[in-house]
Parts: structure tokens; sequence; C-alpha cells
């Protein structure tokens, strides 16, 4: 079988679709979900690609694995103050030059020479730690005024506080919403009045002939 | 140094302690106001009063005797609308407000002797009141044994159909304020 495989007769063989349809059942869930977490070998990745193509649940289900990413990093992203420090100082670093950046060849050079200077370096570490600590003095001071500071004003709500808090709802805004109902013996129906941009619910209850109360014939 | 030189020196210091009392002084009473301000006792003990809710029941009477709908009703576009609008005449019979307590239900006799009960089922949340209702006949026996709404503050619903006099009954419900 290995000879075979080897000799490329594999695709007309018995041996190599039942092996296909083998890969394809194991190719479960946990495949897709290793795919769109880019987990997957190249080869297994382009495969599952190829049986994307028709397989329409499998489809859906990483496209609903995309969906649910989307909106977790949407939360996230809507959770977590704009005002990000430690993302500030990444894109500085990954802004920097790459001649300027440390690289692991560095170590791999005849001789072990680095590509700058030892003092260079020493300069710019001791660069950044004062530019972090100057940051994270300003941050504290900042948080220290925000929330210390005594103020007139009613302090301001942080925008993951505001995604806690329900929406602001006039009046108009809200409904009436019938959670359940008994019509007992007589029976009745719910309509909904569209008046205006409301609806307005009504239990319309019917009568069971012989308990009308106070009623005169029509 | 000599006496002579002494004694302007003492005034001079007294001149100064003297306007920095009076400075303090000043200042103390500009700053006395804020203070004042800052404390809104009165403020404070109205706004802890916990506000009070109650349901309005508005009881109309539908018939369709060609009067038309009652002016003291105001703007009630619904009765212009299916299935209200299957009678011509609607007549204001009686209005009246339930204190919402949770777990101390009200009741009123409808006029047609049946008894509307409401009771506030959960603690109002933005506004939103879980209510019950339900309507007895005289005897005890319920005719609508229960009805389950959530309703926003001021949010009009209805209960109608109830057989009443050569019409019906239309109950008008709402949340309001005290």
């Amino acid at each position: 079988m290995s000879e075979n495989r080897r000799s490329g007769i594999t695709h007309r063989s018995g041996i190599t679709r039942r092996d296909d349809l083998t890969r394809s059942r194991s190719m479960t869930r946990r495949g897709v979900m290793q795919y769109h977490d880019a987990e997957l070998d190249p080869l297994a990745a382009e495969q599952l690609e190829r049986q994307l193509r028709w397989d329409a649940p499998r489809r859906r289900y990483l496209e609903s694995l995309e969906t649910i990413g989307d909106g977790v990093r949407d939360a996230v992203r809507q959770a977590t103050p704009t005002f990000d420090l430690t993302d500030q100082i990444m894109a500085r670093v990954a802004a920097q030059p790459s001649s300027t950046r440390p690289s692991s060849s560095d170590a791999s050079r005849p001789g072990g020479a680095p590509a700058s200077p030892t003092w260079r370096r020493k300069i710019k570490v001791a660069l950044g730690v004062g530019l972090g600590s100057t940051a994270a003095l300003a941050a504290g001071a900042l948080f220290w005024l925000s929330v210390g500071m005594p103020s007139d004003r009613p302090a301001e709500i942080s925008a993951a506080t505001r995604i806690l808090e329900p929406p602001a709802l006039d009046d108009s805004a809200r409904g009436v919403a019938i959670e359940s109902v008994d019509f007992g013996v007589g029976g009745g129906s719910i309509f909904m009045v569209q008046a205006g941009q409301t609806s307005t619910p009504v239990v319309w209850l019917t009568e069971p002939p012989e308990v009308e109360v106070g009623s005169e014939p029509l | 140094m000599t006496p002579k030189h002494k004694k302007p020196v003492a005034l001079l210091r007294l001149a100064a302690t003297g306007g920095l009392l009076l400075q303090t002084t000043l200042a103390g009473a500009e700053l006395a106001p804020v203070i004042v301000d800052r404390t809104p006792s009165l403020p404070l003990e109205k706004d802890a009063v916990p506000v009070k809710y109650s349901i309005e029941v508005v009881v109309l009477h539908a018939t369709n005797s060609g009067h038309g709908i009652d002016k003291r009703l105001g703007d009630m576009p619904e009765l212009k609308k299916p299935p209200f609008s299957a009678y011509d005449s609607y007549e204001l019979l009686a209005k009246k407000r339930l204190p919402l307590v949770k777990g101390e239900p009200q009741t009123y006799q409808l006029p047609n002797d049946r008894i509307l009960k409401t009771d506030l089922k959960e603690d109002p949340k933005a506004e939103t009141f879980k209510i019950s209702a339900s309507i007895n006949q005289p005897q005890g026996k319920a005719f609508l044994p229960l009805l389950e709404v959530k309703a926003g503050l001021g949010q009009l619903f209805f209960v109608a159909g109830q057989t009443y006099k050569a019409g019906i009954l239309v109950l008008v419900l709402r949340v309001v304020k005290d």
C-alpha cells in the first residue's frame, strides 16, 4: 500500500478513498476549530479548505465561530478603555526600524558580536524604563485625580461601566409585555393595537354565557 | 538694634499679623457658603423618600349609543382602532389608583360587582414593573384567574370584554408615579 501511495496510484485505489473518507469523518468540529484558530499545519488547512467548499454544515460552523469571535472581540474592545499603555508601548516597539531592534540573529553572529554597541542598548533600555515609568506615573496621577479628588460634578462613568448598565429608555420606548395569562372558563384573546409608534396590548375576555353580570340584552 | 528701630518693626509686624488675620477671616467668610452648599441636608432627606407607584385603573363603558368618546378621556387613539372601533361610544365610569406595593395586593370593585385585584410581583427595575392582575366574581369564583404583565412607567394596557349594560367594560391600566 505504501508503494502504491509513493507511485501515485493511490488516488484511484479504493483504500485511498477509504482513507479520505476516514479523514473526512475525522475532520470534526475540532478540526474546524483548529483551522479557525490557525492551529492546523498548511497541508491540513488546505485539505480542510477544499472540504469546506462542499461541506455546508462545517462551513456554517466555521462562520458561526467567526461570528462568535467577532462578537467577543467587539465586546472586549468596547469594554476596554481606549487608553492602553501596553498597546502603545508595543506599537512603538513595532514601529521601530528593525535594525534597532535586538534580533535573535545577533547571538548567532560570528564571535557573538551584537549589531549595535552595548552602551547604545543601555541608553535605550534606560530611556524605555524612564518613559514607561513616566507614563505609569502620569496614568497613576490621572487615576488619582479622577477618583480621589473631590469634585462638584458627578464622577464620570468609565466605558466598561457604561456597557454593563442597562440602556436608558424613555417612557415611550418602554413597552408592555404580557408574560402570562389564564383566561379561565370564558376564554379570550390578546391583540396588539398600534397607536402611533407604540403597540398597546389588549386582553379581550369572553364571557361565558351563564355568568353575565349586570348585562341587558342587546 | 536701638529701641528707636524696634518700634517701627514691631508696628510692621503687628500690621502684617492683622492683615493676615483679616485675610484669613475674609477667606473663611468666602468659603463658608460653599461649605454650606455642599451639605444638602434637606434635599438629601427629600431624595431619600422612596418613590411610590400606583396602578391607575380607568373604567370605560363601551356601547354603540352614538355618543362618541368621552372628552374627559383625552387623546386615546387606541379606541378608534379595532377591536375597540366596534363600539362608537366610550363613557368614563370611574378612575382609581391602586398603590403598587410588593406583597400587598389591592382590590377594586368594578361596576359589574366583580373584583379587580392587582399586585406588584417584583421590585421595580429601571421603572419597569411586573404586575399581576385578576378579576373575580363576587362569590369568589375567578373570571380572569391570572394576568401577568411587565410594563414600563406610563405605558397602557387594556383589559376589555366583560359584558355590562348593553355594552362592555374596558379597563385601561397603567403604572403612574404618586
